[in-house]
């Protein structure tokens, strides 16, 4: 019957990400130890395993339309991953309020993001010869559907890119999440990438970046196998059929919506961090 | 401006490719074993090792072992193509995954 629950929470969760062409995966934590009283140390391994699921079905059609830079995403990865890896040794020494608080913050981040529109900031044309992307030759291009022509892009700030990256990894081994939500604006505004780009690129990345910290709780015993199953299970049939049903519905409805959400949970969890019990739970 | 040519195409190919094959894989062993679980009570299978927390287990560790996989995919790539910077850059990663994994 539990199975049956999480499985419906994780369904749940991504079906509302995927008609909104991102994760679900940061519900995940919150619903596990707000509605399932879940230890968040518990959440956040079984967390991890729903976004590795996510990204690596998510990927299948970016990469079949050849809208991921995947140089890119492995020159990214040599800072998300050491940026996990340092979540990794943090996550015995944090306290679960630090990890609660933090949380509340990056959902309000969330939120916040769901509101602004995003912008494209193209790199300039003539990026200097000796810059890393030139060096690295990470200059692209991507097929457009709408036209059906083939439209070249510029990689901007590698450098900045790669510290945003570190910390992008550091959060989601320590909060069990993604970090779409620091990677996709470091993607469009650091590093100046057309948004289908920056989309496809960022969940790519997503996938190795959780594994980084996912194989240390796997290897640990970490990680609650009869909890995760399900989770992981219906976070790959919410996505993939939330991705389907992101053609009938509205988006400005599900913002609105998916934005109240992020906000009462990043309140909840607030109120778990400083201890604040509000319906008098024990 | 270097267009990627087809070589990277085809490595975008075999890596959804990687993604569809291990994606079912996972769910299918995930759900056999959620099943097993469900059915004990009832009916169990008397071979040992297969039981449906063991199904699940190991499809959670396909899951997290796909990542792992598509670096290996590109490390492979690049060497083959001769191209030691990305060669390097992919070790890299997979070493500190490999770290983050053991450490203790």
């Amino acid at each position: 019957m539990e199975a049956f629950l999480l499985f419906s929470a994780a369904f749940g969760a991504s079906l509302l990400g995927g008609m909104l062409g991102m994760a679900g995966g940061i519900f995940i934590v919150p619903i596990l130890t707000l509605l399932f009283d879940i230890n968040i140390h518990t959440a956040i391994g079984i967390s991890l395993v729903s976004v590795i699921a996510c990204s690596c079905s998510g990927a299948i059609t970016f990469l079949k339309n050849h809208l991921t830079n995947i140089r890119l995403a492995i020159v990214l990865e040599t800072a998300s991953t050491l940026g996990a890896l340092t979540g990794v040794f943090l996550i015995g020494i944090v306290s679960t309020a630090f990890l609660y608080g933090l949380f509340a913050f990056i959902l309000l981040l969330s939120a916040k993001q769901m509101l602004v529109p995003r912008q494209e900031i193209k790199a300039e044309e003539n990026s200097a010869a000796n810059s890393w992307a030139t060096s690295l030759k990470l200059h692209a291009s991507y097929p457009d559907q709408a036209s059906g022509k083939t439209i070249p892009y510029h990689v901007g700030h590698v450098p900045f890119g790669l510290v945003l990256m570190y910390g992008a990894g550091l959060i989601s081994a320590l909060l069990g999440i993604g970090s779409g939500v620091l990677k996709i604006p470091a993607m469009d505004a650091a590093l100046r990438l057309p948004i289908k780009v920056s989309s496809a690129t960022s969940n790519f990345m997503i996938g190795v970046t959780a594994t980084a910290s996912a194989s240390a709780y796997f290897m640990r015993g970490d990680i609650d196998i009869m909890a995760a199953g399900p989770v992981a299970l219906g976070s790959v049939i919410g996505a993939l059929a939330g991705a389907r049903l992101l053609i009938w519905f509205p988006s400005e409805k599900l913002r609105i919506i998916f934005v109240i959400i992020l906000v009462a949970l990043a309140c909840q969890m607030f109120f778990t961090a400083t201890g604040i019990d509000l319906f008098n739970r024990s | 401006m270097e267009h990627p040519g087809t070589n990277e195409e085809r490595l975008h190919h075999h890596i959804a490719r990687l993604f569809l094959y291990g994606t079912w894989l996972g769910s299918i062993l995930i759900a056999a074993g959620l099943l097993l679980n469900a059915i004990a009570p009832v009916y169990s299978i008397n071979i040992p090792l297969l039981t449906g927390d063991n199904l699940t287990k190991l499809g959670i560790a396909v899951f997290i072992l796909m990542p792992i996989t598509r670096v290996l995919l590109m490390l492979g790539n690049f060497l083959r193509q001769r191209d030691p910077v990305y060669a390097v850059i992919s070790a890299i990663v997979l070493i500190t995954i490999l770290v983050s994994t053991f450490i203790r």
